[in-house]
């Protein structure tokens, strides 16, 4: 048995990229979902059965705002079995942040484990080995906070370096990444623990006709949790799957309205401007510009062509004005429309199934030794309220190595 | 009489009361179980082994691990898309390898399995998934046009691009392969919950929803294996035939089967040359079958492709259906180390309520003529229609049964089942029998179908016992029509054998010789075919009913 895995690690080491030293990579990725899933072609009926609600013209509005949010299947911790223990979640009015808390605590943590257990299984390692974790939610407010939570369900070292990213919503996927980064490049032989989780619970409001854009909004975001385990310099075992070569980070002044999100005794209340698109779409080259001038050698002889994009989906919108603002072809964003379709917007998380869905796309290429080549060098991108650009530029460590001369 | 004597009137009936009971003894019902936990119990022991194969070329099968891997996956999607207890799905599916799967996902989830004919009109469909309340359709091709409009959501099972709209089985199935658990946890399962809502046949009356719950049909399942050798366990082969949306497919068959561990050969639709392939290649060994299945072994020229002097067959069971003695006769001839069996069961009873089978060594064979003898953990009684007193043995009355398998009711009609369920737990079956000094029930007919011919009773089934054993006659069917002067009379519908020449008056005439004057055919038609139901009962009430409207523009 031993021989034979020596010898699997050896042939896949021999066809990737070979990993910087002192550069962090991404070693294992994983991921959970909540136990509903909510199959987005029967939200208009489910909607329209709930609320008695017969106008054809509404229901007609409403399935084509569904449609547009390109969503299929969407995963959510809300069930009937909460809304039976909670009614009071169902009706205007209430205050409903204890309970919604209550639910929300508990169910980030729960998800936020059997990810990391995922991704651990997939790396190959000890959880003992962890020495640092990297907490990202904006699904929870406790003291003390959900990374201690997070590291006792996991059974972690008392001596395991903490670190919680609260409220940094759809950005902070990249965030954490980028602090697992600078935790793994500062400490030899560090092996970071990132875990992302989060839940609609805190925003849920009953679906009611006098608000169609409410559905939008569900429609598009979802639960989940995901996770990475981050280190520099890998061992002979380990399978280093991204290089993340420079992190930045970037806010938009004066766009702190865009994304508005606000506490209060019925729980969160978000607002998204209608202009977020188009604020991307204006700003995000000079970001990504000054991004690939972190290229080792010289920065010119990159393009957009030859890079690979993992981008957060933060709607079908962002995707599509990124695509026609720096000219990508359709399948560019292939895995992040994947991600969308499959998973909606589950915040921070959504980057982890991003990159999960590239690396997939690596394997199956390779698998049917397919003539498109993998980018070497890419960009991972996040949206987030600010307006935040979260972005690093990164390698994806295996793609096949390119014959040169 | 004083308030005193009252008590002692009870007592006294109840001393007169005639109950039988099985010549076997009562079997262990297991308490706490579900229908899935009961029939895949030990599955992972064979878990390599073939649990569903389908006979057509290229068919798909099952092994017990995919069965119970599968079950388990659909389960977990339905909990994942918000099917909870109580919830009804209907499956609108043929014969396929995946069926019970399907209807063991469902019950496991802790919801409803209603099955339908996938080749029943759209109307009747939709009358079924409305009635139930269905949450959600299972259907495949067959169907799905039918059924896309019943307003709920469809699973399509096989071909997604002919199924637009509809949600894949398999991406379903992958979908919710990735959900964890839920925060506050799903409510569990409970043998009293029900299970299975199957609609009853419709022969008599209104189709209704009839309740079963897990313990009904554990226990009818425990009843009905009594004599099941364990040491035959895993190999047992049984022809999935008969239709899996009606009671005796799903429990009968692959329940029963999955729970000894055997393989059910599936079968959709009876074509002779697959049959007779199946019955050779795959080894059957218990297949149950409507009499013109067994019809078509003994006379058609294609049976003569086959060699059929080394099939593993040992029995084949027929129900609902009168076999005709000269075609029973033929078929042991044919096929003489095959045993053939009937059996009586109803939907209301969760299945088998009464059979042939008893296995090896337990040293009883029923009379060829009988339905059988009464299962373990079964009460049965006959009743007089008029007076509602049990009667003795060879006294023909209502059977009626009281068991742990009896229906929890129909559903939303509170006043049929409190005319079928008596308060003292009786199923009144509607059918007229008795039981002889051996213990064999016969089953003379149905109370709603006897014809009364100027007050005296005449039996439908007696009277196409005597056509059938004509041999010219290949089918028959009897039924009363209104008759100014006798108050009714029978009239006989008849399809010739191909060649035959008589008449109807020599039809007529044979008959008459062979039963009392008043049980005379009045009326007789010869005609193509006979209607009859899935499951090969005779639909005499449609004949009557389209037998008067022809009559009545002459009239």
């Amino acid at each position: 048995m031993v021989s034979t895995n020596a010898g699997g690690i050896a042939s896949k080491q021999a066809s990737s990229m070979a990993p910087n030293p002192g550069k962090a990579t991404i070693l294992a990725l994983g991921h959970a979902f909540p136990q509903q899933l909510v199959m987005q072609d029967y939200v208009v009926d489910g909607f329209m059965r709930n609320t008695n609600c017969d106008d054809p013209e509404l229901k007609e509005k409403l399935t084509r705002l569904c449609k547009t949010t390109t969503v299929k299947t969407r995963y959510v911790v809300m069930s009937e079995e909460i809304l039976k223990s909670y009614p009071e979640l169902a009706q205007e009015g209430q205050p409903t942040m204890k309970q919604r808390l209550d639910i929300s605590n508990k169910a980030v943590t729960q998800m936020a484990t059997e990810a990391s257990l995922a991704c651990v299984r997939s790396w190959g390692g000890a959880l003992s080995e962890i020495t640092h974790l990297v907490y990202v939610s904006s699904s929870e407010a406790r003291f003390p906070g959900g990374d201690l939570h997070l590291a006792r369900a996991l059974g972690l070292s008392p001596d395991v370096r903490r670190v919680m990213l609260a409220f940094t919503g759809c950005s902070g996927g990249v965030a954490g990444l980028r602090v697992a980064k600078g935790l793994a490049e500062s400490c030899p032989g560090a092996r970071v623990l990132l875990a992302t989780s989060e839940t609609t619970i805190v925003g849920f409001r009953p679906p009611s006709p006098d608000r169609p854009y409410d559905l939008v909004g569900v429609a598009l975001f979802g639960d989940g949790a995901g996770a990475a385990v981050v280190g520099a310099d890998p061992t002979p075992v380990e399978r280093p799957l991204f290089e993340l070569h420079s992190a930045l980070q970037r806010f938009l002044p004066d766009t702190d309205k865009t994304i508005d999100g606000r506490l209060t005794e019925e729980g969160i209340k978000f607002q998204l401007g209608r202009e977020l698109p188009h604020i991307i779409e204006a700003n995000v080259e000079a970001f990504c510009q000054k991004l690939m001038q972190e290229h080792p050698q010289a920065a010119d002889k990159l393009t957009y062509g030859d890079m690979f994009w993992a981008v957060h989906p933060g709607g079908p919108a962002i995707l599509t004005k990124m695509e026609g603002r720096l000219g990508l072809d359709g399948g560019k964003l292939r895995a992040s429309r994947s991600a969308l379709r499959d998973f909606g917007n589950a915040s921070s998380n959504t980057i982890v199934y991003v990159l999960e869905n590239m690396v997939e796309e690596t394997r199956q290429r390779r698998e049917e030794a397919a003539e498109e080549e993998d980018c070497e060098w890419g960009l991972i991108l996040a949206f987030g309220p600010g307006i935040t650009f979260e972005g690093i530029l990164a390698r994806n460590l295996q793609a096949r190595a390119r014959a040169r001369d | 009489m004083g308030d005193a004597a009252v008590p002692a009137m009870v007592v006294e009936e109840e001393e007169q009361e005639h109950v039988f009971r099985s010549r076997f003894p009562p079997v262990a019902v297991p308490d706490g179980v579900t229908v899935p936990e009961f029939v895949l119990d030990g599955a992972e022991a064979y878990a390599d082994r073939v649990a569903l194969v389908e006979a057509a070329a290229g068919g798909r099968s099952y092994t017990y691990g995919e069965v119970a891997r599968d079950t388990a996956r659909f389960a977990r999607a339905l909990r994942s898309v918000g099917v909870r207890k109580g919830h009804v799905v209907v499956v609108a599916l043929p014969n396929l390898a995946v069926y019970p799967v399907v209807s063991l996902g469902i019950m496991s989830a802790g919801a409803v399995f209603s099955g339908v004919n996938p080749r029943a009109l759209a109307a009747e469909i939709k009358k079924q998934v409305e009635d139930s309340e269905a949450k959600l359709v299972v259907a495949n091709e067959v169907a799905f046009d039918k059924v896309k409009d019943a307003g709920v959501p469809v699973i399509g099972v096989g071909d997604r691009e002919r199924m637009p709209g509809a949600i894949s089985w398999d991406g379903l199935l992958a979908a919710a392969d990735r959900t964890g658990a839920g925060v506050v946890p799903v409510d569990a399962a409970q043998q009293s919950d029900l299970c299975a809502l199957p609609y009853s046949s419709g022969t008599t009356g209104v189709s209704k929803g009839v309740m079963l719950s897990h313990r009904n049909l554990v226990s009818n399942l425990c009843s009905s294996m009594f004599a099941v050798a364990p040491e035959t366990a895993g190999q047992v082969v049984t022809l999935g035939l008969m239709p899996f949306f009606h009671i005796y497919g799903i429990t009968g068959i692959c329940c029963a089967t999955l729970r000894h561990k055997g393989t059910v050969v599936v079968m959709d639709r009876f074509d002779l040359r697959t049959f007779l392939r199946a019955l050779v290649d795959h080894r059957v060994m218990f297949a149950p079958l409507v009499p013109p299945v067994m019809l078509a072994m003994v006379k058609s020229p294609v049976a003569d492709e086959f060699d059929l002097s080394d099939l593993a067959l040992k029995s084949v069971m027929t129900a609902a259906a009168p076999l005709a003695p000269d075609l029973l006769a033929a078929f042991q001839r044919k096929f003489p180390g095959v045993q053939v069996e009937e059996a009586y069961g109803l939907t209301e009873h969760s299945c088998i309520t009464l059979t042939h089978a008893a296995g090896d060594g337990h040293g009883h064979v029923a009379k060829k003529s009988s339905v059988g003898f009464i299962l373990p953990n079964l009460e049965v009684k006959f009743v007089d229609p008029d007076t509602g007193r049990s009667l003795p043995a060879n006294t023909p009355g209502e059977l009626c049964v009281r068991s742990q398998s009896v229906m929890q009711g129909y559903y939303k009609r509170k006043e049929e089942t409190e005319r079928t369920v008596d308060g003292k737990g009786w199923l009144h079956t509607g059918d007229v029998g008795y039981i002889d000094g051996d213990g064999d029930v016969f089953i003379v007919d149905r109370i709603k179908e006897l014809i009364k011919y100027k007050g005296f009773q005449v039996a439908p089934a007696e009277l196409e016992a005597v056509l059938l054993s004509h041999p010219s006659v290949e089918d028959a069917a009897v039924f009363g029509v209104p008759d100014e002067e006798a108050g009714e009379v029978p009239v006989a519908c008849v399809v010739r054998r191909h060649g035959a020449e008589e008449g109807e008056e020599e039809i007529v005439a044979y008959v008459a010789e062979r039963v009392a004057s008043y049980k005379r055919v009045r009326v007789l038609h010869i005609v193509d075919a006979i209607p009859k139901s899935v499951s090969g009962k005779i639909l005499r009430r449609q004949l009557r009913d389209e037998f008067i409207k022809r009559m009545k523009p002459s009239a």
